[in-house]
């Protein structure tokens, strides 16, 4: 947890740099395009907090319905949870 | 963007005077309601006085901050070609000043509060005390008087004489109730498994109407009581009429074949009990497996089921009909032939689920309710 | 197809990834504005559902004896009114605030953990979903918002010789599940916004110069981390009566009815301030721009919201004073609610004295901060009123309590979610939102809230309890129950108006610019909507109101203030 947000901040920091070297260079030299640059800054996009949620929701509702139902969610939440961390950001 | 303003202002002046107004003057029509403004003893006294200075001091409260929120909206709205006003960040005086001042004052009430908490029980000059058991059924009140022996077994109606200490054991079994009788005290909460207690002295007499304040499953609604504050004597004479058992055998045909009902198989002793008809006396080890409220006396009782109903034998006469069998003259204006005909209809989902009785057993069965007196 | 330009501006064509997609992009973001549209127009969606919920209720009660719902559907009905606005509606729409807002406050491009942030709205999707089919399977959870055992037990062992039929059927499982899902979210964000706050501010911005926006949502969420596990708790242990054969809140096996309510109203009393907090912060932004000056004793308001916090946690009991606790107990409890009733006190006198010397403009939004003062105030006065704990055993459970809750909730919170509509809505979508209908709206609510709740302070009075399907016509509670309905559709009829207003604006709006309202904080120095990365340079800040500075650098506030 603390490593992620660390590389989160230090990411911001790199970006900031990034920036600010690119406003000293002047624009017909710009090697990274504009869109690349945002796109490199947009938080990336991932599937496995939705994934998460979805077996979170069936393992919640094994409760009720079936036990069965509650191992298999718990199952999925443990394979959410390895995606999520495996996960390249 | 400019709003007509003053006309906002004084139409929401005049919206919320009105409001103000006619609220408290349809308070006034409450007359008949169970108002915790309208005590009846020294309990609901002292807290409805309470009421009255929170009110005088929340309309001051009220009156000055909103007054000067007002005022400043109006004062200080924007003008055309106004200059930017003065950038204020605080002022530390005036923090300091409307900290301590509404600390002392509050501290103040809350010495008051705790004051009247701790003396809310106490009455000097009350010598006699009657005990009573109030046990919190689904969905009703069921009173056990605990100075005679064996108690004195009632439901719904609670008779307590004037100028006594009332002690209440607040018991249930099922779920949590609420026991309160605004007029004469604030409420105390039923729990099962907790032994509450509460005291209260009703001292002028009247009929008070006590409800169940804590939400206990379907007929929450209709789990009321009334609390009847009588003289000295008219309280010793009706506490011994209760405790006479009822007459083993009923005067008159219909109130006869009326009890056969009561006692025949699958009949109404399957959840109630009579003194002297099926239980030997009131603390009949029968008496505890009986779900229904008990009837010994139900002919002086005036409500049914948690005062879902009323009833009284003046508009629940029994005549003989064209086909020779007795009936209810004006069924409906009868509350225990709509009892009796369809308890279901009545307060869905309660625990008298019986089958359809026929008009005739009706009137029968409220003959022999009748006569237990 | 979409193409990505790579190195020196050659074009490589490739099959769409779904992350491109147009659902793909909002299935798969961990954008914090994407996500903080989505909890305000899931959490907008369950506004109307309660308020559905609410009309029944009303419908109901507006005559005595009313046959609009049997009880069984009556007792559902009211329960979920709560446990929908509270959980569904109001919680998410304040995350939903704070997710949008509060990195574009501080000066962040994002919060501090992106995807926790996207799974904690999928959660209350799915979890708000899961409480509300209920309905569909007749057994919407019915013992009221906060379930008391032993009504919530199932049918064995309710009660001490295991006679009676409590709770039967699935009702309280969706209740306590819903309520564990929604839990698990909000600690997820809570965690989230605790350290964003802390961390990813912009430099320059110490806490002593962050928003109070940003304070009051730093403090709701630390309240958020220590409430939520009492709740989670007694929800697993409801559970665990219930399908596993323990008897924790069962008298006559060893356990304890009032667990339950000690349990919950640890969390219940937390909850209501983590309800209100964030109207505070919204409604101290606002003033302040609508004011043209800066907020009136920010050290003051920002250290009352953590005296709030702290105190949150010492008066639950308040809750329970008819329940037969201890008289010192109760003592204790008054002396705590007495206590927290001051810095409450405090910021509402600030927050008139920003209005005080100011130059005020009546854009919706500011009317509805000057009416969340209005009501807040009645709120406050009539909660103090139930602190005097003699007139508490009177009004406690009864329509007084009632009246209470919603001045604070609707007079106080919702009113404070519309300011924060009216105020954020152009840079979220670039558009204005009409004034006109703005203010209609504002005046409808007001006088409906108005209708609708202090009739019920009367009632109480008057010894009506809560949460009775239906009343006899002899109790002189007839007329003022019909004038609460009628406040109620007036309620209903702004609600309508917000919605055309809405729809319009979002077809052919207003263009707002970046900053419609020459505001102070940081937010408004991006584009409207902004770009995902929120600013092109990370600002760096010298006072509470960056913007400003930036604007009128003559008499910026780290020229002219002491901070």
């Amino acid at each position: 947890m603390v490593a992620l947000y660390q590389r989160t901040v230090l990411e911001k920091s790199k970006t900031v740099t990034e920036e600010q070297e690119q406003r000293k260079q002047p624009s017909n030299q710009r090697k990274i395009s504009k869109e690349a640059m945002e796109y490199a800054i947009d938080p990336k996009r991932s599937y496995w907090p939705f994934a998460l949620a979805i077996a979170l929701f069936i393992t919640l509702l094994g409760v009720i319905v079936h036990p069965v139902i509650f191992w298999i969610g718990v199952a999925l939440i443990a394979a959410a949870i390895i995606g999520w961390g495996l996960e390249r950001r | 963007m400019r709003m007509p303003l003053f006309r906002g202002m004084k139409r929401w002046g005049v919206l919320l005077s009105t409001l103000v107004l006619s609220s408290l003057l349809l308070a006034a029509c409450g007359e008949s309601s169970p108002s915790i403004l309208n005590p009846a003893g020294p309990v609901a006294d002292k807290e409805s006085g309470l009421f009255w200075f929170i009110l005088v001091v929340a309309t001051i409260i009220f009156v000055l901050v909103e007054g000067w929120l007002i005022f400043s909206i109006v004062r200080y709205r924007e003008r055309p070609n106004e200059p930017m006003p003065r950038q204020v960040h605080g002022n530390n005086t005036l923090e300091l000043a409307w900290t301590i001042a509404p600390s002392i004052f509050l501290f103040a009430v809350l010495i008051g509060t705790i004051y009247t908490m701790f003396n809310l029980s106490s009455f000097p000059g009350v010598t006699r005390t009657v005990n009573v058991r109030a046990v919190g059924h689904q969905w009703w009140w069921e009173f056990n008087y605990l100075d005679t022996n064996p108690n004195v077994v009632t439901a719904d109606e609670l008779y307590i004489p004037v100028g006594t200490r009332i002690h209440v054991e607040l018991l249930s079994n099922n779920v949590i109730h609420s026991f309160w009788v605004p007029q004469l005290t604030g409420k105390t909460d039923v729990v099962p498994g907790h032994n509450n207690t509460k005291d209260f002295v009703g001292d002028t007499v009247g009929v008070y109407r006590g409800l169940c304040t804590e939400y206990c499953g379907l007929q929450h609604a209709h789990m009321n009581f009334f609390v009847h504050v009588v003289s000295q004597d008219t309280y010793m004479t009706w506490l011994s009429g209760q405790e006479q058992a009822a007459a083993k055998t009923p005067t008159g045909a219909n109130a006869l074949a009326g009890q056969k009902i009561f006692l025949g198989s699958g009949g109404c002793q399957g959840c109630h009990g009579i003194v002297g008809v099926n239980l030997k006396s009131y603390n009949d080890p029968l008496a505890n497996s009986l779900i229904g409220p008990d009837l010994t006396h139900f002919g002086s009782r005036r409500l049914i089921a948690g005062a879902v109903l009323t009833w009284d034998p003046a508009t629940c006469v029994v005549v003989t009909g064209s086909n020779g069998q007795p009936m209810i003259q004006n069924e409906s204006q009868c509350g225990l032939y709509q009892w009796l005909h369809d308890p279901q209809g009545v307060k869905p989902g309660n625990d008298m689920v019986i089958r359809k009785l026929s008009d005739t057993e009706i009137a029968q069965l409220v003959a022999y309710l009748e006569s237990l007196t | 197809m979409a193409t990505r330009t790579i190195t020196e501006g050659i074009s490589v064509a490739r099959r769409r990834r779904f992350s491109e997609t147009y659902i793909g992009e909002w299935l798969m973001t961990t954008d914090h504005k994407k996500l903080g549209i989505m909890y305000i127009v899931t959490a907008f969606f369950f506004f109307l559902v309660g308020g559905v919920d609410a009309l029944l209720i009303r419908t109901q009660l507006a005559v005595p004896n009313g046959k609009v719902l049997t009880p069984e559907i009556y007792d559902q009905i009211f329960t979920m009114h709560g446990t929908t606005m509270i959980f569904l509606f109001v919680m998410p729409m304040l995350t939903g605030f704070g997710n949008y807002v509060v990195p574009l406050m501080i000066g962040a491009r994002d919060m501090a953990f992106p995807r926790m942030n996207a799974f904690g709205f999928w959660v209350v999707l799915f979890g708000g979903l899961f409480l509300t089919s209920s309905f569909l399977f007749g057994a919407a959870p019915n013992a009221g918002w906060f379930s008391y055992a032993p009504l919530t037990e199932l049918n064995t062992g309710c009660g001490t010789s295991g006679v009676v039929v409590c709770t039967p059927g699935l009702n309280m499982d969706f209740w306590a599940l819903g309520i564990l899902m929604l839990g698990i979210s909000s600690i997820a964000s809570a965690l989230n916004f605790v350290v964003t706050i802390l961390r990813l501010r912009a430099p320059g911005m110490t806490v002593n110069r962050m928003p109070l926006f940003t304070w009051m949502t730093l403090i709701t969420n630390f309240l958020l981390l220590f409430a939520i596990p009492s709740v989670t708790a007694a929800s697993i242990l409801l559970l665990l009566d219930r399908h596993l054969g323990t008897h924790f809140f069962q008298a006559g096996f060893g356990g304890d009815p009032l667990l339950w309510q000690h349990l919950f109203w640890s969390f219940g009393h937390p909850e209501v301030y983590i309800l209100i907090l964030p109207a505070f912060g919204m409604i101290s932004e606002i003033l302040p721009v609508f004011s043209r000056k800066p907020i009136f004793g920010y050290t003051f308001i920002a250290w009352s919201g953590v005296a709030i916090g702290f105190l949150s946690f010492t008066v639950w009991a308040h809750h329970m004073f008819a329940v037969g606790l201890p008289l010192v107990a109760q003592a204790f409890f008054a002396t705590s609610t007495t206590l927290i009733a001051i810095p409450t006190a405090v910021k509402i006198f600030n927050w008139v004295a920003t209005v005080t010397g100011g130059k005020i403009s009546f854009r919706p939004a500011m009317l509805f901060a000057l009416g969340f003062v209005a009501m807040f105030l009645i709120g406050g006065l009539n909660g103090a009123a139930l602190a005097v704990v003699p007139f508490d055993y009177q009004v406690t459970d009864t329509y007084f309590v009632v009246s209470h809750l919603h001045y604070v909730l609707f007079g106080g919170t919702v009113f404070g979610v519309f300011a924060g509509i009216y105020y954020w809505f152009p840079k979220m979508t670039g558009k204005l939102l009409n004034d006109r209908l703005g203010q209609l709206q504002f005046w409808l609510m007001l006088i409906g809230v108005n209708l609708t709740f202090f009739p019920m302070h009367i009632l109480g009075i008057l010894g009506m309890p809560r949460r009775i399907y239906t009343y006899p016509g002899n109790l002189g509670w007839n007329e003022l129950n019909l004038l609460a309905t009628i406040g109620a559709f007036i309620i209903a009829a702004a609600i309508l108006v917000f919605l055309w207003n809405f729809v319009i604006t979002l077809r052919s709006g207003q263009p707002s610019g970046t900053d419609p309202w020459d505001a102070f904080t940081l937010e408004w120095d991006t584009d409207s909507p902004p770009k995902p990365y929120n600013f092109p340079v990370i600002p760096i800040v010298r006072s509470r109101r960056p913007f400003y500075d930036k604007k009128n650098p003559e008499i910026a506030d780290w020229k002219t203030a002491t901070h």
